[in-house]
C-alpha cells in the first residue's frame, strides 16, 4: 500500500535495511568523474594527504546516503518524488574503502506544499555511521512526498 | 607559472571576499543521467526516458546530486589550470559542509549549465592551529539563465604561519 505525505508523521525513523560498503574502485571511478583530486584517485598520493589514505568524495557520501534513504522508502512503498533541498549538511569523518556505512532517518517536520503539484514536503534528519559506529556525515534533508487527497489538490 | 598556481597556492589571509569565479559549463546527456541514477538514484525518473514521461516531471531528470558534484568537478578542473603540477601541495583544504543546498528547477537531458563560486565570508575561527574556513556561495544556471541549484560551502584554507 502506498504511503503518501499524510500517512507520515513527525517522529517517524527509518533505518537503512543493508549496510553498504565501499570498495576502493567505487570511489575511484566516482572521483574520475566528479571529485578529481589526489586523495580520492591514488592511494598513494592518499596517504600522504591530511586524509592518510584513500577516502570517499563527500558529494559520493552524500549522493549514497541519499541512495540509502530512497531504497528504504521505496522498501516502505512512500511515494517519494525526489529531495528539494539539504538545509545543512556536515562531512564529520572522511570514509575510506572498505568502511561499511549505514543511515538513520529522523522526521522532524512535515510542510504541506513545495514547487510542484500535489506534493509536500518532509523535513528529516539523517545520521550517516560507519561500522565503528562514528558519525562520518550529518544531512538535513526536505524530501517530496506525494499527497494523496483531493482538497490538497492546486 | 607563478601566476598559475597563486590561486590555488594561497594562504587563507590572501583569499578576498568577493572574488568570483565562473567555473564553465556542461552538458548533462541522457547516457550519463542513467549511469548516475542506476548507481546512486534508480528512480524511473532518473533511469528510464520513457517510464519518466508518465512522472509529475514529464522526463527524464537529472539527480540533483549529480548536478552539485557537476558543480565540484567543474571546480577542480577550473582550478587546475591555475595550478598546473600544484596536486596536493596547494594550501586549500578540504571540505566542511554545506547549507541551503537548493535544487531550484529541474535540468533535462540536453541542457547546458554554467557553474558559478563566489568568495562571501570568512569564519573567525582556526582549526587544528592551521586551518581557517572560507564560505562561498555557488551557483548553477541553466541556459535560459535561470537558476537551478544554489548552495553555501565550507571549506578550510591554511593559515600564513607568519601571522
Amino acid at each position: 500500500m502506498t504511503i503518501y505525505w499524510e500517512d507520515l508523521s513527525v517522529g517517524d525513523t527509518f533505518i537503512s535495511e543493508s549496510n553498504l560498503t565501499i570498495n576502493s574502485e567505487d570511489i575511484i571511478e566516482f572521483a574520475s568523474k566528479y571529485d578529481p583530486q589526489p586523495y580520492h584517485l591514488d592511494p598513494s598520493a592518499a596517504e600522504a594527504s591530511i586524509f592518510g589514505g584513500l577516502c570517499a568524495s563527500g558529494w559520493q557520501i552524500s549522493a549514497l546516503t541519499l541512495r540509502m534513504i530512497s531504497d528504504r522508502f521505496r522498501a516502505e512503498e512512500i511515494a517519494m518524488m525526489g529531495l528539494a533541498s539539504v538545509e545543512k549538511l556536515r562531512w564529520e569523518k572522511a570514509v575510506f574503502a572498505g568502511d561499511t556505512l549505514s543511515v538513520k532517518v529522523n522526521l522532524i517536520e512535515k510542510i504541506s506544499t513545495s514547487r510542484l503539484p500535489k506534493t509536500g514536503i518532509i523535513i528529516a534528519e539523517a545520521l550517516v555511521r560507519n561500522h565503528k559506529n562514528e558519525s562520518v556525515a550529518t544531512l538535513t534533508n526536505s524530501f517530496l512526498i506525494s499527497i494523496k487527497s483531493e482538497d490538497h489538490e492546486r | 607559472m607563478k601566476d598559475k598556481t597563486f590561486i590555488r597556492n594561497r594562504w587563507f589571509e590572501d583569499i578576498p571576499i568577493g572574488e568570483f569565479h565562473v567555473f564553465g559549463s556542461h552538458t548533462f546527456s541522457e547516457l550519463e543521467i542513467i549511469e548516475f541514477g542506476e548507481k546512486y538514484a534508480p528512480e524511473v525518473y532518473h533511469t528510464d526516458p520513457l517510464k519518466a514521461r508518465d512522472t509529475i516531471y514529464k522526463g527524464l531528470i537529472v539527480p540533483g546530486w549529480q548536478i552539485t558534484s557537476m558543480w565540484m568537478r567543474m571546480m577542480v578542473k577550473y582550478m587546475e589550470r591555475f595550478a598546473e603540477g600544484v596536486q596536493d601541495g596547494r594550501r586549500n583544504g578540504a571540505g566542511l559542509g554545506l547549507q541551503n543546498l537548493i535544487w531550484h528547477k529541474e535540468v533535462y537531458p540536453g541542457h547546458t549549465i554554467t557553474f558559478t563560486h563566489e568568495i562571501i565570508k570568512k569564519l573567525d575561527k582556526t582549526i587544528k592551529n592551521k586551518w581557517g574556513i572560507i564560505r562561498s556561495r555557488n551557483e548553477a544556471f541553466n541556459q535560459y539563465n535561470e537558476l537551478v541549484m544554489s548552495f553555501t560551502a565550507d571549506i578550510l584554507a591554511e593559515k600564513d604561519p607568519k601571522n
